[in-house]
């Protein structure tokens, strides 16, 4: 079913294109991101219920001008004909209050070249099996009610659970001189998070559902119930690492989150124009082991991360990273770009209309290489099978890791020994960490559920995966 | 525009609905280095909108809701097919029935200022210190905002506020064996000259540490010294305990009149929310749902006193509510920090991320600056992590000093037995 286009932008397309007529007087390039975002989030608990407008909601534009130095923008929610006027007043005058700030504090602006658009029109409307409104609130909020009894009725240990859906509809207009760009697209996820307790421990279980899908992720949902069940009221019997380097098998998931945070955000351009990233220093130069490619991308595949064009104007692409072992290049957005000479990746992305654009990873993730699960299991003398994860966070500047993992399965001589370890932290130096890679396996998995921020804020959809992959990492 | 919602909410049979509008006005600097990368202004408002639904089953009262956002140019018919919505939806959410916010009619107005000198003066601070000569300001996000923020409720309730808040992101770098960097965030109400010089100094100074420091050592059986942001993370962790929301849904286990601490040896914790903490970026007059916030100490020498929460999940386990609190503070310990630092001991004031799992007690992170004092010597020590569970812990000590840090005013420093560390 295609997706349908956003009236609040059709409408003001026109209004928009004059806004940028009259400012282009004053200024050498002027854009405009508009955005309709909207959707719905419908939750289940064991102690309540919840359907609310999406927090990823968000109506708005960006206004971004280039004074022939540097650039400047201006976010805003409303505009008419009788606006417009003030708009270009309160730019022309911000731009001059900024400027004038820095003089006052003996402070430079950083002389950023202006952008060299090509022309581009667009009119995008992606397609879901099921969109978001042919279920009804009633039904959608049954299906999930019956997910959670089903967890209760699967052990008296379960004391919680949370079902949730969440459908998004992502609405893009882009407008410069010489592009006019459009895009709608429905990202949705989904949720299975299972608290047990026995005695006093308590532990916790998620599976998460995620893709450029509609309702039908619902569908997804049904046959994992039991598993997650089972994976809580494992972990009742965990026990605690010694701390140590092991042998170790990550999960697709684990994969992804070392892709990601290890070194995805180690490639974000800006971060080479801050002298914020080791990777810098080895373009060119091998990071991992030979078995290891590495791609991002809105174009290459199909996630929440999956677009047209991004929040700049740029066109989407499939970025090899890593081809072989050798780090190729990173993703950029246009600022980091023209300032370090190359060539935009898209990858500009926003939280909102309301934050500014930054390098972002979209969709990153391992290749799948040759080998079997079991065989990599077999190959094992002591180590640790490393499944699921709660958290991750970048260091691009040294290159350290620290992934935060449910569990590992315990591997003595080849075999799963059925001891389970939780949680998990990985820390380590990244290539050290890559370069260890010995087997890549056959499987591919992406997941997108969650969010990534840059440091501790700017949160975006993203999506992370690969196969099972077979390294050494410290482990504590 | 707020009055139109609420006469399009009044033709609906709903039971009540909550609107609130937020005005946000922003000045934003990006730098890199002492460069300004780019400049951002912000001037947006929204609605926040909730329709609540009554019904009973089973002679037994239930609340269902739904809250939807409105912008401002939404047509007539939108804002009728998003209450038409909301409507229908509501009347699946079967929620046991609690009240809203009771009638007020009051306004919290802070002193005006021009944003844009607010932003200056933040951004000449930071860059005030610069002087240390193997350590510098990598890049720094200044973000200086005014929110005007109004609540209206079907109960008669109509408060607001005006609110300034800072935020400025710091990454700061030094090179000694290599060339390292550290994160900082620090939240104030309007820019503090003064803070904002101190907490960029120390930065300055902290960075330096790192950049001489040497790989973790794998250590065993020594207590761990949480100094700074890691030891608020910590001490967050009881503060969720005591939390009326958590306690509904089984996360938290404390019954009252019980301990919030394990076993372990040494202090005891005593802490209280508070609306107000001087210069915090969270403090509020009134929370989400336009009830006025009040104090509460909640822990009292380790023992759990009282709970705190939003109107509804207070409702739900019986006690008044406080609003749902942004700052706590914590009350002092028994060691100064220089008697912690005495016996063998590592210390850490920077993780990558501090992760506290406020469900299960598991803590843990990567360690980007700690220090180890073997009895004789203090190194500077980077890489590997400190984890362990707050739930079984075999000593538990605060430091004297307290210190405010957003929103937090508790110990400076935590120190912990009980935890395991790896290195190398």
């Amino acid at each position: 079913m295609k997706v349908t286009n956003s009236k609040y932008l059709d409408d003001r397309h026109d209004l928009l294109r004059n806004l940028i007529s009259i400012l282009e007087s004053d200024f050498p390039y002027v854009s405009i991101l508009g955005t309709d975002v909207k959707g719905k989030l419908f939750q289940v608990t064991t102690t309540g219920i919840s359907v609310n407008d999406s927090r990823w909601s968000e109506r708005g534009f960006v206004l971004r001008v280039h004074d022939g130095t540097g650039y400047f923008e201006f976010s805003f929610n409303e505009i008419d004909s009788e606006s417009l006027n003030g708009i270009v007043e309160f730019v022309r005058k911000k731009v001059a209050v900024f400027r004038k700030a820095m003089i006052q504090n003996n402070l430079e602006v950083a002389k950023t070249p202006i952008p060299d658009e090509k022309e581009w029109k667009l009119s995008f409307k992606d397609e879901v099996k099921m969109l978001p409104g042919v279920l009804s609130a009633e039904e959608i909020l049954g299906r999930l009610s019956n997910l959670k009894d089903e967890a209760h009725s699967l052990s008296e240990e379960v004391i919680n659970v949370m079902t949730l859906m969440e459908n998004v509809q992502v609405s893009k207009l882009f407008i410069s001189s010489k592009k006019d760009l459009f895009q709608s697209y429905i990202w949705s996820q989904g949720y299975l998070y299972v608290v047990a307790r026995r005695g006093k421990k308590t532990k916790y279980s998620m599976k998460g559902f995620s893709g450029l899908k509609g309702a039908e992720i619902l569908d997804e949902m049904d046959e994992y119930v039991d598993k997650v069940v089972e994976n809580a009221r494992m972990l009742l019997f965990a026990e605690r690492i010694d701390p140590g380097t092991y042998d170790v098998i990550c999960s697709p998931d684990v994969a992804g989150l070392i892709a990601h945070e290890a070194f995805g955000h180690g490639v974000e351009m800006d971060m080479f124009v801050k002298e914020r990233a080791k990777a810098i220093e080895y373009l060119g130069k091998q990071v991992a082991s030979e078995l290891v490619n590495m791609h991002d991308g809105a174009a290459g595949v199909r996630e929440v991360s999956s677009y047209v064009f991004d929040d700049e104007g740029c066109e989407a692409k499939d970025t090899v990273i890593i081809d072989r072992g050798i780090l190729v290049t990173g993703i950029s957005d246009v600022i980091s770009a023209s300032i370090l000479g190359t060539k935009p990746t898209g990858n500009g992305k926003r939280q909102s209309f309301e934050r500014k654009a930054y390098a972002r990873m979209t969709n990153t993730y391992f290749s799948p290489g040759k080998d079997d699960l079991q065989e990599m299991i077999s190959s094992i003398d002591y180590g640790f099978l490393l499944e699921d994860y709660y958290s991750g966070m970048e260091d691009p500047k040294n290159w350290g890791i620290q992934c935060v993992i449910a569990y590992g399965r315990e591997i003595v001589k080849g075999k799963l020994s059925g001891r389970i370890v939780s949680p998990v932290m990985m820390t380590g130096y990244v290539p050290t960490l890559l370069k260890s890679i010995s087997m890549v396996s056959k499987d591919f998995r992406l997941s997108g559920t969650g969010a990534c921020g840059k440091g501790h804020k700017e949160l975006v959809k993203v999506s992370a995966g690969g196969p099972y992959i077979k390294a050494k990492a410290r482990l504590g | 525009m707020i009055e139109q919602i609420a006469r399009q909410l009044e033709r609906v049979a709903i039971s009540g609905w909550k609107i609130k509008e937020e005005n946000v006005e922003s000045e934003e600097y990006f730098f890199v280095k002492n460069k300004v990368d780019l400049g951002r202004s912000k001037k947006v408002r929204k609605y926040e909108v909730t329709l609540y639904k009554d019904f009973e089953d089973k002679n037994e009262k239930y609340r269902g809701s739904s809250v939807f956002y409105i912008s401002p140019g939404m047509e007539n018919a939108e804002i009728i097919q998003a209450i038409e919505e909301s409507f229908f939806a509501a009347g699946f959410v079967k929620n046991p029935w609690y009240p809203l916010a009771p009638a007020v009619s009051k306004r919290f107005y802070s002193e005006e200022y021009e944003l844009s000198e607010l932003a200056s003066e933040a951004v000449g601070a930071v860059f005030s210190q610069m002087k240390s000569i193997n350590s510098w300001l990598n890049s720094i996000e200044v973000f200086v905002t005014r929110n005007r923020d109004r609540i209206l409720n079907s109960e008669g309730l109509d408060v607001s506020l005006s609110k300034y808040r800072t935020y400025i992101e710091s990454i700061v770098s030094s090179s000694g064996r290599e060339e390292v960097e550290l994160y900082d965030q620090l939240l104030l109400s309007v820019p503090d000259h003064d803070r904002i010089s101190m907490r960029i100094s120390r930065l300055l100074e902290m960075v330096g540490e790192r950049a001489n420091a040497t790989a973790t050592p794998a250590v065993k059986g020594v207590p761990v010294i949480l100094t700074g942001e890691p030891a608020k993370e910590a001490l967050k962790y009881y503060l969720m305990q005591s939390n009326a929301h958590l306690k509904y849904d089984k996360i938290s286990e404390v019954e009252l009149d019980n301990s919030v601490q394990s076993e372990e040896e040494g202090d005891r914790i005593t802490l209280e929310v508070v609306p107000e903490l001087e210069g915090s970026y969270y403090s509020l007059p009134f929370d989400n749902d336009g009830l006025l916030m009040k104090k509460r100490k909640v822990i009292e020498n380790g023992i759990l006193i009282s709970y705190w929460g939003d109107i509804r999940y207070s409702y739900y386990i019986g006690i008044e509510p406080t609003g749902a609190a942004m700052n706590f503070s914590v009350g002092e310990g028994s060691l100064t920090v220089e008697e912690m630092r005495k016996e063998p001991h590592f210390e850490v004031t920077h993780f990558s991320a501090v992760d506290v799992d406020e469900t299960t007690g598991d803590f843990g992170g990567e360690i980007r600056l700690g220090w180890y004092f073997d009895g004789s010597k203090r190194i500077p020590v980077t890489g590997g992590s400190v984890t362990g569970n707050l739930k079984s812990l075999d000593s538990f000590c605060l430091s004297r000093e307290r210190e405010l840090n957003g929103d937090y005013y508790g110990p400076v420093s935590l120190m912990m037995e009980g935890m395991k560390i790896s290195g190398e």
